[in-house]
């Protein structure tokens, strides 16, 4: 037997996986880790024609299942996110390796779980994107929830809790995929992406309902959609440093990619554009779209109210998911590109934003918003990556996130869609709020006393820091190359993506061209600083000589305005945060300890004339119907 | 508006050898005669000078005077009023905190020689 | 295009913006002064005050990023202003378009707040937080109308926005096709301004004119430069996607100080809204306004 390409990627990831499982309790784990990693990319960039519309590689392994035919292959949308997964993997690890595991041993964490933790993940999300039927998909689906509520536990405590109310969650979408995939069975008689394909198109409008609740509410569980975010901020806050900017970055995309797979290639937009909403103007499609942009603007308010930083940027990435599937529900050839485009864009922000955050927490031991300030003398690499992450975060020029959500807006805008695209905006605004707050918080403002003696985070974290800060940088210059696997990727899923070229896209309505935006913003710098930098020499002066209205300062008083920023806006909007879906969460829990509290009281009783009597009722009220 | 003492400060001639760069600090000379960014510390009456000053009956901004309001950003530093021990430690921070050239103005006799105050304990008799 | 005939326009738009810009910041004092009875500044004022803080000797810095702060500040709308199409230069607007104007316009803020938080004064971060609060509270309905001449249009390219109103004349400018969007986007555009009485974050009184409390020296000199640019980039803007652009520079530049005027006149007879009230303010009536404009256009 020949192994294809695919073969040796997901052997290569399942000897990852034994490696950290047998020599994890040796020396440099994390460096042999890292290396493996880096090799499962390079096999994975020998697939790489597969982003330029190559064809589809299979697995040469298939199995078969009580009567159905198990099979893998990559084709452009598995290679495009499998690039992001491995290169964040890559990255993360290479951030554990040395001095954060030294400590994270001296805090009586288990370094050997955590590694083979994230080697299980890497290895099953790309037995999840390698998927090529649905019951294969739904096995992935379920290797991938398990996985990531090992790397959630790893840390104990506070994350244990916040992992268990994960994988209930997950457990529940996962039923109701099964759910979906049990309706889809019975109306195809099959689980073959083809056989399905035909199937759609007889299926009743109720069927198509049906099948785009259940698939919708279980991917979107995992993509932490509305309702169904809670549990997200607290598990990827709380997971140690590496593992919790992978899961970030990456995890929640898987959601979307079984999305697009179900939803968009199986089911087709046009099909899910026919599902109106009795009584109201909408189609399920509309629905889709809004509960996108309540996914934005939710979760990124919530974020704003965030004192710690680590929340703050775990509730920004449900809100950035929603850009993703806005953009993908338009469907046309700018919007989709924007949405897939933002996956990439936003893995490598939030990566990079969570690893500095990382550093500052493993330099200064706090994460509280309160806690620092003025660090940006003492660790500026750190700043720089966490300045280049929250430009790219807010989507400004000149990084990537700009590109991707310029074209999620030009494609609002063509299809006329003036609410959602306020949305958007609302969404965009409220991110470059919080994210200023939080380098304003830990970067700028006056230095603490206690941290005059940080230093900058050790090279082994910072190096792939910087390496992200520059993916982040050229991405945004050169947005033509990502956009080229993108148009690929949109291909595999019936969609065609926008007019490339290599600095942006041409469009008869506005095209954009970031070589030319970037080239003439760096200008506007050059010329800034020549006029600035020509009127003579500054004075660098201690930050406590200040002015304080005349008031000498001393460094034991805290001259610093950290908590409580953007009163103004709180003192309106407080009153909006109604916490209404932690009610319907609770109320959910409540019911189901209440209903499971009753049948333990019926069990627990075991009258026997009850049982007879409900039976016989049951009897009844079968033969009658 | 009583100007009762001008502080001199002894102008630095830059030594620059450039015919262009004399054109060139004549110029920024000029303009610094012609934007005055002044900061009052109201300590007392003398301040009552300023509002007929900056409003339609004087029109300082007509002379390119403006107020500010941190010394940071502020030439002349107006004390209108008397200066006790307390506030002089406050004169001096803010005197420091200023950019060069910078000039005090003092402003009415509390200023110069006490005024009214001159038999306290607490006031500076003169402000030098 | 020739390389060198783009590089000409490229130096010559940004140039042109400042100085035109100096004049509307005199036009500005001079109204202000005119309102309170007093002669205002003489012709060269913004000029004076420019060349001396830029002259000062001593320069008073808090760090390298008070020192980028500024440059973005001033870098950032010296790039904006090669997206914004004058008469007889378009620049790059045909590369960027609307959208990438208005993110573009964002950079001089951001620039400025990091500067400022560099500072470590919390005048100065108070300052920061109110302007972006303010940023929140006029953007929203500065979008529903950017949206609207927009999906009007059916481009976002600016040039074609102009070439389409100059076609048609007068009837088909933009304040008389879409009236009320016209009027939401004055008020957003006096709010984007931060006069009074929507200047929550200067504040002289209250926090000691905010984000310039540690400026001293040229670090304040950008600033001024800074608002040059801003008030030329606000009022161009309004005048190409309400009033047309300008066929010639003589009737640009009239549509430009006028507009400007009306903002300006307005602000020196009000005192300050409390943050929450501004946000109250632009969201409920420019947004109505808005609102109701873009259903028209729809």
């Amino acid at each position: 037997m020949i192994f294809s390409l695919l073969d040796e990627l997901l052997i290569f990831s399942a000897a990852t996986v034994l490696v950290a499982l047998i020599l994890g309790r040796g020396l440099a784990v994390g460096w042999m880790v890292t290396i493996l990693y880096g090799g499962q990319l390079l096999v994975l960039l020998k697939m790489a024609a597969l982003g330029y519309g190559g064809n589809p590689i299979a697995s040469e392994l298939s199995l078969s299942v009580m009567g159905q035919d198990l099979s893998w292959r990559f084709d452009a949308l598995s290679w495009f996110f499998a690039l992001i997964t491995l290169v964040a993997a890559l990255l993360t690890s290479w951030f554990s390796c040395g001095e954060w595991e030294r400590k994270f041993k001296q805090q009586g964490g288990n370094v050997w779980l955590f590694h083979l933790a994230m080697a299980l993940n890497v290895f099953t999300m790309l037995i999840l994107l390698a998927s090529g039927d649905l019951l294969s998909l739904f096995i992935g689906w379920e290797l991938v929830s398990w996985a990531g509520f090992l790397l959630m536990a790893v840390a104990g405590g506070v994350a244990t809790n916040a992992a268990i109310r994960y994988i209930t969650y997950a457990v529940v979408g996962g039923m109701s995929i099964f759910g979906g995939i049990a309706l889809v069975y019975a109306a195809a008689g099959s689980l073959q992406y083809e056989a399905i394909l035909i199937a759609v198109e007889k299926m009743s409008t109720g069927q198509l309902w049906m099948l785009v609740l259940l698939f919708g509410s279980g991917f979107g569980i995992k993509m932490g959609l509305l309702p169904f975010h809670l549990w997200q901020a607290a598990a990827y806050a709380e997971t140690p440093g590496p593992g919790s900017a992978f899961l970030g970055a990456i995890s929640s995309r898987m959601g979307l990619f079984a999305i697009l797979l179900v939803l968009v290639k199986l089911f087709g937009i046009v099909n899910i554009d026919s599902l109106k909403i009795p009584f109201t103007l909408i189609d399920a499609r509309d629905l889709l779209a809004w509960i996108a942009v309540f996914t934005i603007i939710f979760p990124t308010y919530t974020a704003l109210k965030q004192n710690d930083a680590r929340y703050l940027l775990a509730w920004h990435g449900i809100g950035q998911g929603g850009y993703m599937l806005l953009g993908l529900v338009t469907a046309n050839s700018l919007g989709a590109a924007g949405g897939l485009l933002h996956v990439l864009n936003y893995a490598a922000c939030q990566a990079a934003l969570l690893m500095a955050v990382f550093a500052v927490m493993h330099r200064t031991g706090a994460a509280d918003l309160n806690k620092l300030g003025g660090l940006v003398t003492r660790m500026p690499l750190s700043f720089l990556v966490l300045l280049t992450g929250i430009i790219g975060l807010a989507g400004l020029p000149p990084m990537n996130g700009f590109v991707s959500k310029w074209l999620v807006y030009r494609s609002l805008l063509e299809d006329g869609m003036p609410l959602l695209f306020l949305g958007t905006i609302i969404g965009t605004l409220g991110t470059i709020l919080s994210v200023y707050k939080l380098i304003h918080n830990m970067f700028l403002g006056q230095l603490r006393v206690e941290h005059e003696h940080v230093r900058e985070a050790p090279w082994s974290m910072m190096t792939p820091m910087l390496i992200l800060a520059g993916v982040i940088f050229v991405t945004g210059l050169l947005p033509g190359i990502p956009l080229t696997w993108v148009a690929a990727a949109l291909q595999t899923i019936g969609l065609t993506g926008p007019e490339i070229t290599l600095g942006g896209i041409e469009s008869s309505s506005g095209s954009l061209d970031m070589i030319w935006v970037i080239g003439v913003l760096f200008a506007g710098f050059g010329i800034g600083a020549v006029i600035f930098y020509s009127a003579g020499p500054s004075k660098r002066v201690h930050q406590l000589d200040n002015y304080a209205g005349g008031h000498f300062l001393t460094a034991d008083v805290r001259y610093q305005y950290s908590d409580n920023f953007y009163s103004g806006l709180m003192h309106l909007i407080r009153g909006w945060y109604r916490g209404s879906f932690q009610w319907l969460e609770n109320s959910i829990t409540s019911l189901v300890e209440f209903l499971s509290l009753g049948m333990q009281g019926i069990y627990r009783r075991a009258n026997s004339e009850f049982y007879l009597l409900s039976t016989a009722l049951f009897i009844i009220a079968w033969v009658v119907f | 508006m009583v100007m009762s003492r001008l502080q001199k400060i002894p102008v630095v001639e830059e030594k620059k050898g450039n015919p262009l760069a004399r054109v060139f600090d004549d110029l920024v000379r000029f303009c610094r005669s012609r934007s005055l960014f002044i900061l009052h510390y109201c300590t007392g009456c003398g301040a009552i000078e300023l509002p007929p000053a900056m409003t339609s009956r004087f029109d300082m901004e007509r002379l390119g005077i403006q107020p500010m309001v941190s010394p940071r950003q502020a030439d002349i530093l107006l004390i209108t009023g008397y200066v006790s021990i307390k506030t002089l430690k406050r004169v001096i921070l803010t005197y420091e905190q200023m950019g060069s050239p910078k000039y005090v103005v003092g402003i009415c006799s509390c200023t110069v020689n006490g005024g009214m105050y001159w038999q306290s304990y607490a006031t500076a008799k003169k402000l030098d | 295009m020739a390389p060198i005939e783009l590089l000409i326009e490229l130096t010559l738009m940004p140039l042109i913006a400042f100085i035109v810009g100096m004049m509307m910041v005199l036009m500005m004092r001079r109204i202000a002064a005119k309102i309170q009875r007093r002669i205002g500044p003489p012709f060269f004022q913004p000029l004076y005050d420019i060349v001396k803080l830029h002259g000062k000797r001593t320069q008073v810095s808090h760090g390298l990023i008070h020192d980028i702060g500024i440059v973005m500040a001033m870098g950032g709308y010296i790039a904006a202003e090669t997206l914004l199409p004058v008469p007889g230069m378009n620049g790059i607007a045909e590369k960027g378009g609307l959208i990438t104007l208005l993110y573009l316009m964002m950079i001089p803020s951001l620039g400025l707040a990091l500067g400022v938080g560099q500072c470590a004064n919390p005048n100065g971060s108070i300052g920061i937080a109110r302007a972006l609060t303010a940023m929140l509270a006029y953007d929203i309905p500065l979008v529903i109308v950017i949206f609207g001449v927009a999906y009007a249009a059916g481009t976002t390219n600016l040039v074609e926005i102009i070439a389409t109103q100059q076609a048609g004349g007068f009837a088909t400018w933009g304040v008389v096709e879409m009236p009320l969007l016209a009027i939401a986007g004055l008020i957003a555009m006096h709010a984007s301004l931060g006069k009074q009485p929507f200047e929550i974050y200067i504040a002289p009184a209250e926090i000691a004119t905010g984000p310039m409390v540690e400026m001293s020296g040229k670090y304040l000199g950008g600033l001024f430069v800074m608002q040059c640019f801003q008030l030329y980039t606000t009022s161009v803007l309004y005048v190409s996607l309400f009033l047309g652009g300008g066929t010639t520079w003589f009737d640009f530049l009239i549509k430009s100080f006028l507009v400007l005027a009306i903002p300006v006149s307005i602000a020196y007879l009000f005192p300050r809204y409390r943050t929450e009230d501004l946000l109250r303010l632009m969201w409920k009536w420019p947004v109505m306004l808005g609102l109701i404009g873009l259903a028209f256009v729809m």
